[in-house]
């Protein structure tokens, strides 16, 4: 897997957002919902593989990223993000039934986690909170 | 940091700040008194070369004299008297403003020469020397050659050597002729030199003591310089010897915080109930933690202790590895550290830990974990954990008592069949029983035998709301009953009671008070459900709106439909009380015959005869009987055909009036009677009576254990029979009517209890 | 609907104060419900309201004798109105402490406020029953009243 996609960033200086989620509603909502002026979506992706084709032609700067999908979960598609783009932040939006998968995503280069049903503040605040940085605490 | 903002270095910086500004200002007071110093040096220098200047411009005027004599050329010795009268005078222009010149010709201040005694001095020497000016003045003017015409040229140069002796100026080689002019010159040199010999010795004087003064002077700088040297040192040591001390101030302070903060921190540990430690990068607990985790963990050491092993044995495996994953992200920069809380594997893990008396002690523990970086890098993770099992339970109940509510309203809905007057009197005859609950509860109690002797009475109260709801069918109301009274056996079978005991109890009444509220609501809503359905009959055909219907099943009463429903209702009520208590017991037989596989069949006779006093009393006792007779009496179908009975039980009840005096209710069965082995076994076995005792007792006073309290032959408590409370109750409600109880049975064939009660006016008069 | 475990946290809040600070532990009593009307109100009352799952009020009240005995007991010399007070706000303050403890993420619950005489200035929310638990210290009796919806 070669790093050899183009990282053009956009002309209006807004970060990449790709939503990918296997329900049309989820990624309806996370569209409509974003109330986030630096970021803008780019790309939906329905399933992991989708995501990672996607992610090669324009990659993302932000992911918001299911964990079961069809043909390529989250966490594999995570895999594959992260080896094309290292410093692309994902944030894994999921159902909270097991939190070891969850912990597998991060382990992979996932760097946050929200649950599954979430609000229109809470999707905002954790996007937020991903932007001003992983690793960071303070 | 601002330039200004210089924090707890403040200190340090104005110390240095002072010290090196006291070592400039002693080096630049150095450097003034020392350059004063060379200043002085430099005027006795000039002021001794001034002493010998007299003589000089003696001599030169001896050559001068010397040359008239021996008719030598007088020019040059003329131009050198001019010369040095010429730096005499300026040196004594210069020391008049106090200045005098160094080697280089750079004019140099002396101090010393501005007091009065030197300015006197020099006034003396000025006035000496003006005079010698004057003398001088003519020597000077003089040009051209002092010699008469014919007087030869100088053939050669005078001798150097013979001006050294000072020969008298009169004195004049042979053959030498001056001119008038030369005559006149040789006048003024002999006036000259008559008054530099007297002078001399003046002006001398006087560049001696002036020397004597700037050298005096001189000597003090020294002296002010070295004291200016030793007070320069002496200061740069106090200075340092105040830095020191501040600096050792300082460090005690701060060795003072720092101990305080350790011993605030050592006292924080210690008190907060929090479990708090820090985890290195190895997962290893740090020597610094909270008593609390001795408590929650139930262990003292934690020495060494890795977090893996502190979790090993209280979480399962998969939970601990989860964990361990988790911690091991934290540490990870990829992950930010807000966005993952929700999935942290231990918020609310449940623990077991091993009890000492046997089995597991089941607690919930909340870990939480923050970073903790020190110069920019993740230094330590702190981990808090508190135990939350109260809070965990809590949660539970709360959460049960709310699926509880919901399966509460789905039974309600199912029981809406139930004849709404037989539930009115139901729960009117409830309300009253719980009252009386919670007016024995509310009777006071400190000691144990008060607490004790409340029991009985609940429990006779409860009893009979339970058998009324399980008459009913109102299996929700009976459950709650049910629980109740097993509370109250648990109590009686404890050692000892106090109030605490009893907050379970008060728990249960408040529940069942609300269930009951319930249920009186449904069936509010069921009248007028009822009354709509009357309403439409009576208008012929479904004319009312469906909607009407809708809008009461949502519980929104409609006045003007009631009370039009209400006039027809009115007239009936009376009679269907009693068939209300015909038909609980109907209900009541058919339902426990059911549930215990049996067959019966309930006729019942007079039993709208019944007074309205002692309605309440007859719906207990029938209940208790019918219910023992089905459950205890009739036989199973099987067992009746082996017997060459018909598959199908009987069962009566029948109330009359016996004359003036009172009533009797007899309640039969044709089941198969009572057992007066098994009555005797089972008083046996509840401690009623010893085994012995039971060998010495005779048919009638066997079948009179079962009104003991705490008899019943049920093998399995169930809410149709026994606890042995029934046949208890039925002996009491009868006593506090006046009444008596018979019973009468013959093995295999019937059993036939027979009630005899007081009219009720004799039983008030009794 | 009040859960056992709130109630015992409730109790056991009382109790400990009294088996702390009072020096002598008090006894519950035989605890009974107020259907319609005012539960007990003594002379002097502290009192907690809480919010959030549960609302409704919280309080304990108790007489100027029983108080006295107290306050001597814990070798207090003035036996002020002040220092009564002071005192039934204590009680609150412990049940509150105890509650906050073991209910912490489900209830809010305020600082304690005192009363002095006034029943009046006790109001239960309606249609609620209240649960009165006897607190027997000595000779004498307070109640742990809890009125939650």
């Amino acid at each position: 897997m070669a790093a050899n996609a183009k990282a053009e960033p956009l002309t209006n200086g807004k970060l990449k957002l790709m939503i990918c989620d296997d329900s049309n509603i989820i990624r309806r909502k996370i569209e409509r919902e974003l109330k986030i002026d630096r970021l803008q979506v780019i790309a939906t992706a329905a399933n992991g593989k989708l995501a990672v084709e996607a992610f090669r032609k324009e990659p993302a700067d932000v992911v918001t990223m299911d964990i079961t999908m069809p043909e390529m979960d989250g966490i594999e598609c995570v895999e594959n993000l992260v080896k094309i783009k290292p410093d692309v932040l994902i944030l894994i939006i999921s159902a909270l039934s097991d939190k070891a998968t969850a912990i597998e995503a991060l382990k992979k280069g996932a760097n946050g986690f929200l649950c599954k049903p979430f609000t229109d503040r809470q999707l905002t605040e954790a996007l937020e909170e991903l932007l001003r940085g992983a690793g960071n605490d303070d | 940091m601002g330039i200004l903002d210089l924090g707890r270095y403040k200190g340090i910086v104005w110390a240095i700040t002072g010290f090196l500004v006291a070592f400039i200002a002693i080096l630049a007071l150095n450097h003034g008194i020392a350059g004063l110093f060379a200043d002085d040096v430099a005027g006795v220098k000039f002021l001794s070369q001034m002493r010998t200047q007299p003589a000089e411009i003696q001599a030169n005027a001896r050559t001068i004299t010397e040359r008239l004599q021996a008719g030598e050329k007088v020019d040059d010795a003329i131009e050198a008297l001019r010369s040095s009268a010429t730096a005499y005078d300026h040196a004594f222009i210069g020391l008049a403003g106090g200045m005098v010149s160094d080697n280089s010709g750079a004019t140099i201040g002396v101090s010393a020469l501005n007091d009065a005694e030197a300015k006197a001095m020099l006034a003396d020497g000025e006035k000496v020397w003006k005079e010698y000016k004057a003398k001088l003045d003519p020597i000077l003017r003089f040009s051209g050659s002092p010699y008469a015409a014919e007087a030869p040229a100088p053939a050669a140069p005078a001798p150097t050597g013979k001006n050294a002796a000072a020969a008298p100026a009169a004195e004049k080689p042979a053959g030498v002729q001056l001119s008038p002019r030369g005559r006149r010159l040789q006048t003024a040199l002999v006036e000259l030199n008559t008054f530099a010999a007297a002078s001399q010795a003046q002006l001398s004087q006087i560049s001696t003591k002036l020397a004597g003064q700037v050298e005096e002077s001189s000597k003090g700088n020294a002296a002010l310089l070295r004291g200016v040297q030793i007070g320069g040192l002496l200061a740069a040591l106090a200075l340092l010897g105040a830095l020191f001390f501040y600096f050792a101030r300082n460090l005690r302070k701060e060795e003072m915080v720092s101990s305080r903060a350790r011993k605030e921190t050592a006292d924080i540990l210690r008190t907060v109930n929090e479990g708090l430690f820090l985890l290195d990068k190895d997962l290893k607990l740090g020597s610094e933690r909270s008593m609390a985790l001795n408590t929650i963990f139930r262990k003292e050491d934690f020495m060494n202790l890795t977090f893996d092993s502190l979790l090993k044995d209280i979480v399962p495996e998969k939970t601990l590895k989860t964990a361990m994953d988790y911690v091991a992200l934290l540490w990870g920069e990829r992950v930010n550290e807000k966005l993952v809380k929700t999935i942290n594997p231990l918020n609310e893990v449940e623990v077991h830990f091993d009890n000492p008396a046997g089995g597991f002690d089941t607690h919930y523990l909340e870990f939480d974990f923050n970073r903790v970086k020190s110069d920019g890098s993740l230094s330590h993770l702190l981990v808090t954990v508190n135990d939350v099992t109260k809070r965990v339970m809590l949660s539970r109940e709360l959460q049960e008592s709310q699926e509880k509510a919901q399966a509460q309203l789905d039974l309600l809905l199912r029981i809406l069949h139930v004849e709404p007057d037989s539930l009115t009197g139901f729960l009117t005859d409830a309300d009253v029983s719980l009252k009386m609950v919670n007016s024995i509860l509310k009777e006071p109690a400190r000691e144990e035998t008060a607490f004790r002797a409340k029991i009985d009475g609940i429990y006779r109260q409860v009893h009979a709301v339970k058998g009324e709801a399980a008459a009913l069918g109102l299996k929700t109301v009976e459950q709650r009953a049910h629980a109740f009274e097993e509370s109250l056996s648990d109590l009686k079978g404890r050692p000892t009671l106090s109030g605490s005991d009893f907050l379970p109890l008060v728990v249960k009444l408040d529940d069942l008070f609300n269930h009951l509220a319930q249920v009186r609501e449904m069936l509010g809503r069921l009248v007028d459900l009822h009354h709509a359905i009357a309403a439409r009959r009576t208008s012929g055909g479904g004319q009312v709106e469906a909607a009407k219907v809708d809008q009461w099943l949502a519980g929104k009463h409609d006045q003007t439909m009631q009370m039009k429903a209400l006039p027809t209702q009115q007239p009936q009520q009376e009679a269907e009380a009693a068939v209300g208590l015909e038909r609980t017991l109907e209900d009541l037989a058919a339902r426990v015959a059911s549930s215990h596989s049996k067959q019966v069949s309930l006729k019942c006779t007079g039993l709208t005869e019944v007074p309205e006093s002692y309605k309440r009393a007859v719906k207990d006792i029938t209940i208790q009987l019918v219910r023992n007779a089905v459950v205890h009496g009739i036989e199973t179908p099987d067992q009746r055909v082996k017997a060459q009975k018909s598959e199908t039980g009987f069962l009566g009840v029948e109330f009359t009036q016996r004359g003036e005096e009172g009533f009797e209710l007899v309640v039969q069965d044709d089941g198969r009677g009572l057992q007066l082995d098994r009555i005797k076994e089972v008083a046996v076995e509840r401690g009623l009576i010893t085994p012995a005792q039971a060998a010495l007792l005779d048919p009638r006073q066997t079948m009179a254990l079962i009104f003991r309290p705490g008899f019943s032959t049920a093998d399995r408590v169930t809410t149709d029979a026994g606890r042995g409370a029934g046949m208890d109750l039925v002996r009491i409600l009868v006593a506090e009517l006046g009444g008596r109880v018979g019973l009468a049975s013959a093995g295999g064939r019937f059993s036939k209890f027979k009630i005899w009660l007081p009219s009720p006016s004799r039983a008030v008069a009794a | 609907m009040m859960t056992k475990v709130e109630l015992e946290t409730f109790v056991e809040g009382t109790t400990n104060y009294f088996a702390t600070a009072a020096n002598q532990p008090a006894s519950v009593g035989s605890p009974y419900i107020v259907q319609e009307g005012r539960p007990t109100v003594q002379e002097f009352t502290g009192l907690i309201s809480i919010a959030g799952k549960r609302r409704g009020i919280v309080y304990f009240t108790a007489s100027r004798p029983m108080l006295t005995v107290m306050l001597m007991r814990m070798g207090e010399t003035e036996l002020t109105q002040e220092n009564m007070c002071d005192l039934v706000g204590e009680v609150a303050n412990t049940i509150s402490g105890n509650a906050r403890r073991d209910f912490g993420k489900d209830f809010m619950i305020s600082v304690p406020t005192v009363v002095a005489g006034e029943p009046e200035k006790i109001v239960t929310p309606d249609n609620t029953r209240s649960f009165v638990i006897p607190i027997n210290w000595r000779s004498h009796s307070a109640q742990l009243v809890v009125c939650l919806e």
